[in-house]
């Protein structure tokens, strides 16, 4: 049993936080997997800052995914204040978009 | 055996397109994210764009980890207890695959290796929901991009092992199974008749896309004539009820219902866009 | 009993109770008439398009529906710039978005300063002359009908101050008379407010929150599956919040605040969804 919570535990590693690939998976399988899972949390965030997502257009995946490198997702609100605090502290977010940056999609 | 849902046509509600699903007159059924259920002091909130409608609705949770050898969380099996409740649900269903490990959240739903100790996992954590739900429970086949290097078991035979030893329904995803079959070069239609047919309650029909080399089962996309085919190949036995997963990137209403009708088309089932008007004010 | 040091013969405390029963009769006499100059029921089934039923709010609400059909149908971009000429198949979005576009395509006005007053006074007094007669707003007849119904009140308020004057030149109290005046000016105010909508108008405005509760912002109405004409209706009735889903930042631009009726945009808070997806369902990457 703890075998399998172990060998879970380091496929998601390798998956969202950057770890090391266990034995016998293909490489390739995962790293399109790993994109895809990637280009999902991009687009959660993205919902969730849409003005900053307007704001930086084409290139809101390309931070994102710099930004995510070894950084596992907790939940989408925790990554959109701490993506948002990263691309201010980097210059790419004028200050006036402040107030305006968090809009969560649903009341839920 | 009466079926848990009448075969017929329904559709994944979603808030964005609620609207256009209420013009659906001869819907069959629907159903709803658990997960967007929100959370009230007694029970869940139902919108009433969904209550309106007046058809069986069936929870779908995302969350479970169903999978995952930590185990399984009581509060979310008691969300999808409260959404049933709350629904008047005939079943709830959930996913054959985990979402977390070792405390960290995957973002999305991951296959289990097909070995005699993830069925044990399964099997247990099964269980321990079907206790704790006032109705059955259905378990969903996922689309994956890659596979456990200790795959003991086929998926038909994984998958009727679980039944077996649980006596759980199945949510049988078609285009999961056209995903599976298409990105290992495989005969969907094969694949697809060697999974336990007889126990599935209802079934997803979405479409997909091709993308860095391989087919992602987006839900954002048109279906395609691939997993439609595999919907007409089962058309003379009498399928179960198919409905429609759209997620995003919603068409225009006249294509949603045209999609409808392809579906209802090729299982054999009555339209049900018959009185629907897609142009809106 | 007549009393000689007391103003107009009359003491204080009689004279209250009397006035303040003039003053009541009076209220009741003015709500009465005021009621009397309902406009008639509208003909059934109006059917208002999306700026109409945005000016059922306000003129701001209806200018900033026809916005949204020009957003919507790719007429204009986020700020306000025009994206291509005006094609037959947009004269279905009506006279009055028309002229949104020509002032911004004449370079007169930019998208922020369109409510401004003046800009568009003509279309907007069109619009509204169209509604009146419809019976869901108010028109100049309505107001003027409100003020005359103030005439008892007017009238017993002049005695009241005559009064008080009176009562004042000759030193006596005048404090709970005082009360009694302003409070029945106050009610004057009341009775000769005309609102904007009729009664028909608001039943009208809650009858299409209603039914197209679909397309408040908390669902989310997408404008893919809906068209612009449903999406610049949920602008007219719920305010900008369902712009903001495919144009952020468009309703800053054009100076209009997102959220309207409280129903525009959504609390905060993380969706409850947790790992499995981002509240859409299982499809997607690795499973």
């Amino acid at each position: 049993m703890t075998g399998l919570a172990e060998r879970q535990a380091a496929l998601v590693r390798a998956l969202v936080a950057a770890g090391q690939l266990p034995e016998g998976f293909d490489r390739d399988a995962i790293g399109t997997a790993s994109k895809a899972l990637l280009r999902k949390r991009s687009g959660e965030v993205g919902d969730h800052l849409p003005h900053v997502r307007a704001t930086l257009g084409d290139r809101f995946f390309a931070l994102f995914a710099a930004w995510a490198e070894g950084r596992p997702k907790v939940s989408t609100h925790a990554d959109a204040e701490a993506f948002t605090a990263y691309l201010e502290s980097i210059g790419e977010l004028p200050e006036q978009s402040r107030r305006r940056r968090l809009f969560s999609p649903r009341r839920t | 055996m009466t079926a848990l849902i009448e075969p017929g046509v329904g559709i994944g509600w979603r808030p964005e397109i609620c609207g256009i699903i209420d013009r659906l007159d001869g819907l069959r059924f629907c159903e709803v994210i658990a997960e967007s259920l929100p959370v009230r002091r007694r029970g869940v909130g139902v919108p009433d764009e969904l209550r309106s409608l007046g058809v069986p609705v069936v929870p779908h949770g995302i969350s479970l980890s169903l999978g995952g050898a930590d185990g399984v969380e009581q509060h979310r099996i008691d969300h999808l207890a409260r959404c049933a409740d709350a629904l008047g649900a005939p079943l709830v269903s959930e996913h054959v695959a985990f979402v977390r490990a070792g405390g960290l959240e995957a973002g999305h739903l991951l296959p289990v290796p097909r070995s005699a100790e993830a069925l044990d996992v399964l099997v247990r954590n099964v269980r321990r929901t079907q206790e704790c739900l006032p109705v059955p429970l259905a378990v969903e086949n996922i689309a994956a991009l890659f596979d456990w290097p200790d795959d003991e078991y086929s998926e038909g035979e994984f998958l009727a092992e679980l039944v077996e030893r649980t006596g759980v329904h199945l949510l049988l995803d078609v285009a999961n199974v056209y995903a599976n079959a298409r990105n290992r070069g495989r005969d969907a239609g094969q694949e697809l008749r060697r999974l336990p047919l007889e126990r599935v309650a209802y079934c997803h029909v979405a479409g997909g896309s091709e993308r860095d080399g391989a087919y992602h089962d987006t839900h954002t996309d048109p279906v395609p004539d691939g997993v439609l085919d595999l919907v007409r190949q089962w058309a003379p036995e009498g399928p179960p009820a198919m409905m429609l997963e759209r997620d995003g990137n919603y068409p225009p209403a006249r294509e949603l219902f045209d999609e409808l009708d392809a579906i209802a088309d090729a299982a054999g089932f009555d339209r049900v866009t018959g009185g629907a008007v897609s142009s809106l004010s | 009993m007549y009393n000689e040091s007391a103003t107009w013969g009359i003491s204080s405390e009689t004279f209250l109770v009397i006035y303040v029963t003039a003053a009541l009769v009076a209220v009741g006499l003015a709500v009465f008439l005021r009621s009397r100059g309902t406009a008639p029921a509208p003909t059934a089934g109006i059917r208002l398009d999306p700026v109409q039923a945005g000016m059922l709010t306000s003129d701001d609400r209806a200018v900033a529906a026809s916005l949204t059909l020009l957003r919507g149908a790719d007429l204009i971009s986020a700020d306000g710039t025009i994206l291509r000429g005006w094609g037959v198949a947009d004269n279905a979005l009506g006279s009055f978005t028309r002229a949104v576009y020509d002032e911004l395509s004449s370079g007169r006005s930019a998208l922020g300063n369109l409510r401004l007053p003046g800009r568009l006074q003509a279309p907007l007094d069109h619009l509204r002359a169209t509604l009146v007669a419809q019976g869901l707003l108010t028109g100049p007849e309505q107001k003027a009908w409100n003020r005359r119904a103030t005439l008892p009140i007017l009238v017993v308020v002049a005695i009241g101050v005559a009064r008080l004057l009176a009562g004042f030149a000759g030193g006596k109290p005048i404090g709970f008379l005082l009360v009694a005046v302003v409070l029945l000016s106050a009610s004057r105010e009341l009775v000769r407010r005309t609102g904007r909508r009729t009664p028909q108008g608001t039943a009208e405005l809650t009858r299409l929150r209603r039914t197209h509760s679909y397309l408040a912002p908390r669902m989310r109405p997408s404008l893919t599956a809906y068209g612009p004409t449903p999406i610049a209706l949920s602008t007219a009735l719920f305010g900008m919040g369902a712009v903001g889903l495919f144009s952020p930042g468009f309703a800053s631009a054009a100076g209009i605040s997102d959220s309207g009726n409280g129903d525009g945009g959504s609390s905060g808070g993380d969706s409850s969804c947790g790992g499995g997806g981002g509240c859409g369902g299982s499809g997607g990457c690795g499973g």
